[in-house]
């Protein structure tokens, strides 16, 4: 079981709502989210996934000496691109994603995309979004669901997969898309998976936001077995889920990612998976929980 | 636009646009047919209309829909005046078809959860309650835009309206407003932040206050807090968690204790749960020749009137 150290609650991101502002407050200064990587990076977690802000990419650049992590950046984050496309209109957000770029990287862009191939525009569209990252410590390029999702809304799915191939064919990563609609997205990904996509969605015994529905997404995982299946921890309302029965449940799952503002939790929850082993066999790390 | 054309019930779809770079933007984004205008469309070919301009043009194009027969959906508000609003609500009946206008916080679970538990009376009868939404949609580098400026904008029309309309689907009818109270932060001659009671005429009376302010730059994102209190009881709930408060104790109820389930979801179940009941009324009323849902003109009248006070 692959386990990855994750940003919500360095975004304020916190699903049941009880925990929300004490995440704010508690890391509000870079060096607040500095000093808890350093305690996940102590605790044993090597990989690390987060949202490409500029905040958190300063962030991985002053502590990638001392804590190497493993990088699993994503994007957009979704209220910067509101905010931006709220001040700027399309056409503004567009141009400042433009502007990074050199003159004749956006010509050719612009021509391949008349002809619907937007791999050389999502080429500049990565690089604007990871501008200044340690690439030799990247190991996955994700798209974050309110893109994922909203193509896969608008049904362009062709767009996705050329996301893919960027990812795969230019930089030699693992193509990531989160989604809050797994069997949908899996569905279409997977009939193929020309490029080895990796999956993340929610996915909690409770049923809290694992749509269409709970049965539809567990149906959803053991069909897609074998396949680059992780999820995002989350604890549903109150009690807690056991990690190792609900794992032995559903060996379909891969890895998960999980986040967690509580220094001993890190710890504990590391500590309680670590012999457990995923269906491929990979050693587990750890799991922790949102408490 | 991906949730409605994600939904299954959809055939096929025609985007509707006036400015050109966005007809090119949705030709190339959605693979949908593109027109410029209604005219250029045959209306008896079309079953949903879904009107998601600026609230000025609501009246014109909904009332052409309706009378077309097409089912509809309208942003909020229904249109920029009472008699409008009337008008499309009388047409609605008149064809029989369905119309909807997207006060999209009557779908968050946690407030549906809320409605219920008013409505069961177990907390006894409500004293007075405050509904509160703040974002920083305005700033102060923001250009001037349709939702800040001319008929139907603005703070109260564009952002507040939600608020209003919550307290309605929470409360019921409103008689009349008092307290109004606006002011300018950021947006030239229009309000950025506005508060008003809402009262019904009862013994004692009864009054919700709603406040909105749309020019908060310490808001992340659109931020609603309704407080409803009781003779011994308080409740406080977000979008995200109700909090009971009674007898010294604290309950809560997350919205991850709630049924969320909806068949796409992208930036919230409440924006789905619109859609697919929406889509399900439009279904069922084919199949079975059901009476419809429309909207009366309550939320119309309150804005009517506190826009009225606002100047």
């Amino acid at each position: 079981m692959n386990v990855i150290f994750g940003d919500n609650q360095f975004l304020g991101v916190e699903h049941s709502g009880r925990k929300v502002a004490e995440y704010v407050e508690a890391f509000r200064s870079k060096q607040q989210i500095i000093d808890t990587l350093r305690l996940a990076w102590d605790a044993g977690l090597r990989e690390y996934a987060f949202t490409a802000t500029p905040t958190m990419l300063n962030v991985v650049r002053a502590i990638s000496e001392e804590c190497p992590f493993i990088l699993h950046p994503a994007f957009p984050y979704a209220q910067a691109v509101n905010k931006k496309l709220a001040d700027m209109g399309f056409l503004g957000a567009f141009a400042d994603v433009v502007r990074s770029s050199s003159v004749w990287a956006v010509f050719g862009a612009a021509v391949t995309s008349l002809r619907h191939d937007y791999r050389r525009a999502l080429d500049l569209y990565v690089r604007y979004e990871l501008r200044g990252i340690n690439w030799d410590r990247v190991s996955s390029i994700g798209l974050l669901n309110v893109a994922t999702d909203f193509l896969l809304g608008l049904r362009r799915e062709d767009i996705l997969d050329q996301f893919c191939s960027v990812v795969r064919q230019q930089y030699g990563k693992t193509p990531v898309l989160y989604t809050m609609n797994f069997p949908r997205l899996a569905a279409s990904v997977w009939q193929e998976d020309r490029h080895g996509a990796r999956l993340i969605f929610n996915f909690n015994e409770k049923g809290f936001r694992t749509n269409p529905s709970l049965n539809a997404v567990v149906n959803a995982v053991e069909a897609h077995r074998g396949r680059e299946i992780y999820i995002m921890s989350l604890y549903s309302g109150r009690g807690k889920t056991d990690p190792h029965e609900f794992l032995a449940r559903h060996p379909g799952i891969r890895g998960v990612l999980f986040g967690s503002s509580n220094p001993v939790r890190i710890g504990e929850n590391y500590r309680a998976l670590a012999s457990l082993k995923s269906e491929n066999g990979t050693q587990g790390y750890a799991y922790a929980s949102h408490r | 636009m991906p949730h409605i054309l994600s939904h299954d019930v959809i055939d096929k779809a025609v985007v509707v646009e006036r400015n050109l770079v966005n007809r090119f933007i949705a030709r190339r984004l959605t693979r949908c047919r593109v027109a410029k205008s209604l005219e250029s469309i045959d209306l008896d070919s079309i079953d949903v209309g879904i009107v998601l301009t600026p609230s000025a043009s609501h009246y014109e194009l909904t009332s052409r829909l309706l009378n077309a027969g097409i089912h509809c959906f309208v942003e909020k508000p229904m249109s920029v005046t009472w008699r409008e609003s009337a008008e499309l609500c009388r047409l609605a009946a008149e064809k029989g078809v369905t119309l909807r206008v997207g006060y999209v916080y009557r779908w968050n679970p946690v407030f549906r959860h809320l409605k219920g538990l008013l409505e069961s009376g177990s907390l006894g009868h409500p004293c007075s309650a405050s509904l509160a939404m703040r974002g920083n949609v305005v700033g102060p580098s923001s250009k001037t835009t349709w939702r800040s400026s001319g008929p139907g904008s603005g703070c109260l029309f564009d952002f507040g309206s939600h608020m209003v309309d919550l307290a309605v689907f929470l409360f019921g009818s409103f008689d009349s407003i008092d307290s109004v109270k606006g002011e300018s932060v950021y947006t030239q001659g229009g309000v950025d932040r506005f508060s008003a009671r809402l009262l019904r005429q009862a013994t004692p009376p009864e009054v919700a206050t709603v406040t909105a302010d749309w020019s908060d730059e310490s808001a992340r994102k659109a931020l609603v807090e309704v407080r409803v209190q009781f003779d011994s009881a308080t409740i406080v709930a977000t979008p995200q968690v109700i909090k009971i408060s009674r007898d010294g104790t604290e309950d809560e109820i997350s919205i991850s204790d709630l049924d969320t389930d909806v068949s796409f979801y992208l930036r919230g179940e409440d924006f789905a749960s619109q859609w697919d009941d929406f889509f399900e009324e439009v279904r069922s009323k084919h199949r079975l020749n059901q009476v419809v849902s429309i909207p009366d003109d309550v939320v119309d009248r309150l804005l009517e009137m506190i826009d009225r006070e606002l100047g």
